[in-house]
């Protein structure tokens, strides 16, 4: 794998993203919801899942902010990441792809890549919330800091999964299903095993549970779990993701 | 991944050779693991019935993977495919199940009867992984299959290595917080508190975890406590959490602790056991005496005292009230809850102490009733006679005065004197026969023969009034009512002309054949009361036998003694509220040493504003705003609980006695205003007294932590001249008890701050309260503490060089610029605010061996901030403003910043005052004599000039700022305050590695339009402005 190659890959799909439409529409809903959050909460039948965070009298903590962002990344990560292979196989340039001169690896990094990079602009938008809070409260940098690194292991983590989806179909909508079950199953089943479970299945789902690491991170605590868990499971779809688009050569 | 089945391979998917190699290895193997199974389900007697089913379950399995090596020996791909995954699967499963048994926490997730299981992961591992190898290479080389079956092989392996690097991952590697607010994990004392313990403890999270109506709190209070325990025990071996936030795992937690406290109270559980089912035996015979007593409808003596009723009415009250705490006993101790065995046994005693305090009652009333008959058998020939007597005396006496229908008397005087004479032998008469009748049923029984129905009496006093009474009394009552009226007649002689004698002779008569009259009926009364007391129907006479000869209820007040005995032997049993405690919801279950505590909801989560009590009532649906407490809340009992309190803190003050308190100067701050400051104390694991230092200091127990530390109060100023003369005072005696203390080395803290003027006389001007003790601490330590000086806020005004000062802004300094001294680093990012402060000043040249060191200071730049003498100037000027602020001119004798407002100071063994020949300075020196020698120990203080602010007020209040739109808004009482005292008593005995501070909460502070037009803007304006990016950048591509 060369990291040329890879890099023309990323810089291709992150330009990619700033002509679709639909990373602008994902992208506004990213920056709206988070936002709604942060000022006025959020409330499911009554019942507070999320407090505001910039209300007067409020604690001044970006933690339900960071837990928010998490959240919603388990619906935009799929749609974000929806088109990359799939888009490739429905509209047949992957026979193009697969008879250049570049690996599977290179393809699937590179793409990789590129989705991230623009994750990385959606989340330095957020960077506003950050300034609101130092101007209104007082932003504890150590959480700012690890909450935006535990942002960017678990974006990684979920668009590599986005990714995996992706390429197991043709459908652009199917990739996107697959990928919210998938992280839905780890974000919140796991949440809901966690709470309503008997030991020890409960530590189980705890231990498969990504918002359990996640947590550390919106708290300030760096924890090599945490890292260990995101990383271990960005290498593991993208590694998944590499071997599904080989199958295609021997399939 | 190929895994399309086809029955019959093609020639050149298979590699004949290594598959039949691959298929019979899997045969043998799976043959093995099946006969190792179903020997397991023969050998093993006792295998539950969910273990035998996944013991089934795999030999069905492996049933299926040797007719998929038949299969392959067929040459079907089919089952190539199902037996490669299949080994693939076990070969990572038990990959991973041997590294997490490996792992330092993984041991603890396997069951003692798994542990042989565990053994055979290693061959299990190399057959499966063989197996699978053989399979891989079963299918042909270049084929489909062959790049299928590898991929299949290297996921397997990036799983299984993925899984194995998280499992290493999760234990052993300490976390490191980055968080510099302290919000989320444990406080550097919490730290230090779990590096101290030498002990398990045990932290269960029993919080509830499903929403019910007005428990929503639990949300998110749950995870972030258990995410703080978790934390904890990420920090020492020591601590092992427990998750019981179902309700299954709270009731799994509530047997344990049954199981623990029961251990600890045995003898309670067999007195509550035997008291189960001896309290039937002894219900069962309440009843069955009440029916009996019921039967005894013929028993007309007993009758005479209602007992027939009475008896059987109490024994079903003791019936029922014996079972129904027996029933109570027995419920708790077979019941799932957690029982309470001293309180369940105070309750089974009272009821058994009960039950025999009136069966004996009742044993002994008869004994003393069967006396009765035999005693007035004896006595009432003799008694009536004296009624008979009586009646004869009464007639008399009528006789004298006459009888209503006679004419006025000539001789008025001599009838008089006539009836006197009468009168008293009647009198005497009466009082003797009121004696025999009371003694009539012997001299013990008199009050018992006075209840009984037949002695009650209606006795007519005059023509209206009849007063019931018993018979012996209504002899009482009359020769009283006679002695009356020889009173009267004796005054009618002296004093009355002989009209009037006459004319009251008249009057007279008709009551004296009144009297007369009771007489008789008296008289008729005893006589037909004799008999029934003498006579005794056959019933009563058998229960008068019983209780003669002791058997009345014997056999039931043997078991009820038998109990009592048992009860009466039981060891003393800590009085707990843990089992009404352990009910509640959202609490935390703290283990350590055989001990068991509750921490409730409100210790780790306080509501942040407490309400005033004025919160209207649909404010019980809304949401308490509560700040997150569980440094202090968990960790001050978890140091109770594994140590004994570090000192003693002596709440040092001067208080007159009740009876004096009316007229002496009120305390600047009472003891009784220190509450919040005293439970926080409490928490940092100190033991609070209090010393009235116009008493001798309170003695401190063998069982009691021997290091004190006095929290001296400021004393009340001494009273007004024409009010205090005389009085007790505070001054030089109660002083020199302070300074012994100190000398002897017992460490203070003073408490000061600013006084408000008073008056002093009725007529003179208000002058400054003088500080008890500020002599004594510029001798004795080089402290100045400058109570005459109010520390004024301010804020810049317009005028340049000129400050503002609003009286919202009086009450409060927010300075938190403490010093590096240990006491004060910790709090030098916290919340703290200060009201009515005083400067402390050190004087140039302090005593040899003080050194004085400032903790918290106004800082030299805040040059809206000073301290003036010339408080009712401030409040002359505010007087005659019309707004609520002023800009006072700075004047001399103001003391600009920098200045200090709490020191603290040493004095090591070099002291000058080290040996001291007595003291001669004039205000100390009265109550130590001259030339006695005082040593004086190495000691500590801490003069602090803000003591008003750790006050109740202040520390347990919500605040009313004035906010920069001059808005006064309610804010968080500044509950760090008290750290400052906390710290400084940790610093005083030398523990400084407990010093800490709590959380650095800091909160929102937005106008609400600010907070709208930011909402509109974030939530609305910047999305659709990225939406119309993407829609131009659309639109010019498409261009």
């Amino acid at each position: 794998m060369t990291t040329r190659k890879t890099l023309v890959v990323a810089r291709r799909e992150l330009a990619g993203y700033f002509f679709s439409p639909v990373a602008y529409v994902i992208g506004a809903a990213f920056l709206a919801g988070s936002a709604f959050v942060f000022f006025f909460g959020l409330d499911l039948f009554g019942i507070p899942l999320f407090n505001a965070v910039l209300k007067r009298g409020g604690e001044a903590a970006l933690r339900p902010l960071f837990e928010v962002m998490a959240y919603i990344m388990i619906f935009a990560a799929p749609l974000l990441t929806m088109r990359l292979m799939s888009e490739e196989f429905s509209s047949g340039t992957i026979e193009t792809l697969i008879t250049a001169p570049i690996t599977d690896t290179e393809v699937v990094v590179g793409k990789f890549l590129g989705v991230m990079g623009f994750y990385g602009v959606l989340l330095a938008s957020t960077l506003v919330f950050l300034a609101l809070m130092a101007g209104f409260g007082r932003a504890d940098p150590g959480v700012a800091v690890t909450g935006y690194i535990g942002m960017l292991l678990l974006g990684a983590a979920f668009l590599s999964v986005g990714l995996l989806a992706s390429t197991l179909t043709n459908y652009q909508i199917v990739a996107a299903i697959t990928g919210i079950a998938i992280l839905a199953v780890f974000g919140v089943l796991m949440q809901l095993i966690v709470r309503h479970a008997v030991p020890p299945w409960n530590s189980v789902a705890a231990k498969l549970n990504a918002m359990t690491y996640f947590k550390d991170f919106s708290r300030g605590v760096l924890n090599t779990r945490g890292l260990v868990f995101f990383l271990s499971a960005t290498a593991l779809f993208l590694f998944l993701s590499v071997k599904t688009l080989e199958s295609r050569r021997w399939r | 991944m190929a895994m399309r089945p086809s029955r019959i391979a093609p020639a050149d998917l298979l590699d004949r050779k290594y598959a039949n190699i691959a298929a019979v290895t899997s045969i043998v193997l799976s043959l093995l693991g099946a006969a190792a199974l179903v020997t397991c389900m023969i050998v093993i007697e006792e295998m539950s019935g969910l273990a035998a089913a996944y013991l089934a379950t795999w030999v069905v399995l492996l049933a299926i993977v040797i007719a998929a090596g038949a299969a392959v020996l067929r040459g079907q791909t089919w089952g190539l495919q199902f037996s490669l995954i299949y080994y693939i699967v076990v070969a990572a499963g038990s990959l991973v199940l041997a590294a997490w048994a490996l792992m330092p926490d993984g041991a603890k997730w396997w069951p003692a009867q798994w542990v042989p299981v565990a053994t055979v992961l290693v061959p299990v591992l190399c057959g499966a992984g063989g197996a699978a190898v053989l399979f891989v290479l079963a299918s042909a080389a270049g084929s489909r299959l062959r790049y299928a079956s590898i991929v299949a092989v290297t996921i397997g392996a990036a799983v299984t290595l993925v899984v194995v690097m998280n499992l290493a991952a999760q234990s052993e590697l300490k976390p490191i917080s980055m968080e510099t607010s302290g919000l989320y994990g444990p406080s550097g004392r919490m730290e230090r508190i779990l590096r101290s313990l030498s002990t398990q403890v045990r932290l269960t999270c029993a919080y509830t975890a499903a929403d019910k109506k007005g428990k929503k709190l639990s949300r998110k209070h749950g995870p972030r406590t258990l995410e703080f325990l978790e934390d904890l025990a990420a920090r020492s071996d020591n601590v092992v959490v427990v998750d019981a936030c179902s309700d299954v795992a709270k009731a799994q937690v509530i047997a344990r602790l049954r199981g623990q406290l029961g251990d600890k109270a045995t003898k309670h559980k067999e007195f509550l056991g035997q008291f189960v089912v001896s309290g039937g035996t002894v219900a069962e015979g309440l009843s069955k005496e009440a029916q009996q007593w019921e039967s005894l409808s013929e028993a007309a003596y007993l009758d005479l005292w209602g007992m027939s009723i009475a008896v059987p009415r109490r024994l079903r009250e003791l019936a029922e009230k014996a079972q129904k705490v027996r029933d109570k006993v027995d419920g708790e101790l077979t019941g799932s809850g957690l029982p309470d065995h001293a309180a369940l046994a105070d309750e089974a005693k009272g009821s058994l102490e009960e039950t025999q305090r009136d069966l004996e009652q009742i044993a002994r009333l008869l004994r003393q009733m069967a006396e009765i008959p035999i005693k007035v058998t004896e006595n009432h020939k003799a008694t009536l006679k004296k009624t008979q007597d009586c009646v004869a005396a009464a007639s008399e006496m009528a006789r004298t005065i006459g009888t209503p229908d006679k004419p006025r008397p000539s001789n008025p005087s001599s009838v008089l004197g006539r009836f006197i004479t009468a009168s008293r032998e009647t009198a005497r008469r009466a009082r003797l026969t009121a004696k025999a009748l009371g003694d009539i049923g012997g001299v013990q029984n008199a009050d018992l023969v006075r209840t009984s129905t037949v002695w009650q009496f209606q006795l007519p006093i005059d023509s209206r009034l009849v007063a019931r009474t018993t018979v012996d009394h209504a002899y009482r009552l009359l020769a009283e009512r006679i002695s009356e009226m020889v009173l009267d007649a004796e005054g009618l002689i002296k004093a009355a002309k002989k009209e009037y004698q006459a004319q009251a002779i008249v009057q007279m008569r008709p009551q004296v054949v009144q009297l007369a009259r009771s007489f008789r009926d008296a008289h008729e009364a005893a006589q037909r009361a004799a008999p029934s007391l003498m006579t005794v129907d056959e019933q009563t006479r058998k229960v008068f036998n019983q209780a003669e000869n002791d058997l009345t209820f014997k056999a039931l007040l043997k078991t009820v003694e038998d109990l009592l005995q048992q009860a009466k032997d039981l060891p003393k049993l800590k009085t707990s509220t843990l089992t009404t405690d352990i009910t509640a919801d959202n609490i935390v279950i703290i283990e350590a040493d055989k001990k068991v505590q509750v921490v409730e909801f409100d210790a780790v989560w306080p509501v942040r504003r407490p309400s005033l009590g004025l919160a209207p009532a649909a404010a019980e649906d809304t949401e308490q705003q509560r700040a997150f407490n569980g440094n202090a809340g968990i960790g001050s009992k978890i140091l109770s609980m594994t140590s004994k309190p570090f000192a003693t803190v002596l709440l040092t003050y001067y208080q007159l006695p009740p009876q004096l308190q009316r007229m002496a100067q009120p305390a600047e701050i009472d003891p009784r205003e220190l509450s919040t400051l005293r439970r926080r104390l409490t928490e940092a694991n100190f033991l609070v007294k209090e010393w009235n230092v116009a008493e001798p200091m309170p003695k401190v127990q063998d069982d009691q932590p021997q290091t004190r530390v006095l929290l001296v109060l400021p004393p009340p100023s001494p009273a007004p001249m024409s009010m205090g003369r005389g009085q007790p005072q505070f001054g030089a005696e109660h002083v020199s008890k302070i300074r012994q203390a100190v000398d002897s080395g017992i460490h203070a803290i003073f408490l000061t701050h600013f006084f408000r003027p008073r008056r002093m006389s009725f007529f003179g001007p208000p002058t400054q309260p003088r500080y008890g003790l500020s002599e004594y601490l510029e001798e004795d330590w080089g402290i100045e503490a400058l109570t005459g000086y109010l520390v004024v806020p301010a804020v810049p005004d317009e005028q340049p060089g000129k400050f503002r000062v609003s009286i919202p802004r009086l009450g409060y300094l927010p300075l938190n610029n403490f010093s590096d001294h240990p006491i004060g680093k910790p709090l030098q990012t916290q919340r703290v605010l200060w009201g009515v402060l005083c400067p402390i000043r050190a004087v140039d040249s302090p005593p040899k061996g003080v050194s004085i060191q400032p903790l918290l200071s106004v800082p030299a730049h805040w040059h809206d901030t000073w301290a003036t003498p010339r408080f009712m100037a401030l409040i002359e000027q505010f007087n005659a403003s019309e707004s609520n602020q002023v800009t006072p001119e700075y004047a001399s004798g103001d003391m600009p910043a920098p200045f200090d407002v709490a020191v603290a100071a040493k004095r090591g063994t070099n002291s000058s005052a080290t040996t001291l020949p007595g003291r001669t300075r004039p205000t100390t020196t009265q109550a130590t004599t001259a030339g006695e020698a005082h040593q004086v120990k190495p000691a500590r203080i801490v003069v602090l000039g803000m003591g008003r602010s750790l006050t109740d007020d202040y520390l347990a209040q919500p605040v009313r700022i004035q906010d920069l739109d001059r808005t006064i808004r309610d804010y968080d009482p500044p509950r760090a305050n008290s750290d400052v005292v906390v710290n400084s008593v940790y610093w005083l005995i030398g523990r400084e590695n407990y010093i800490a501070a709590g959380p650095a909460t800091h909160f929102v502070l937005i106008g609400e339009t600010v907070r709208i037009v930011l909402a509109i803007i974030f939530v609305a304006a910047l999305p659709l402005a990225v939406l119309v990016a993407g829609a131009t950048v659309m639109v010019v591509r498409r261009r």
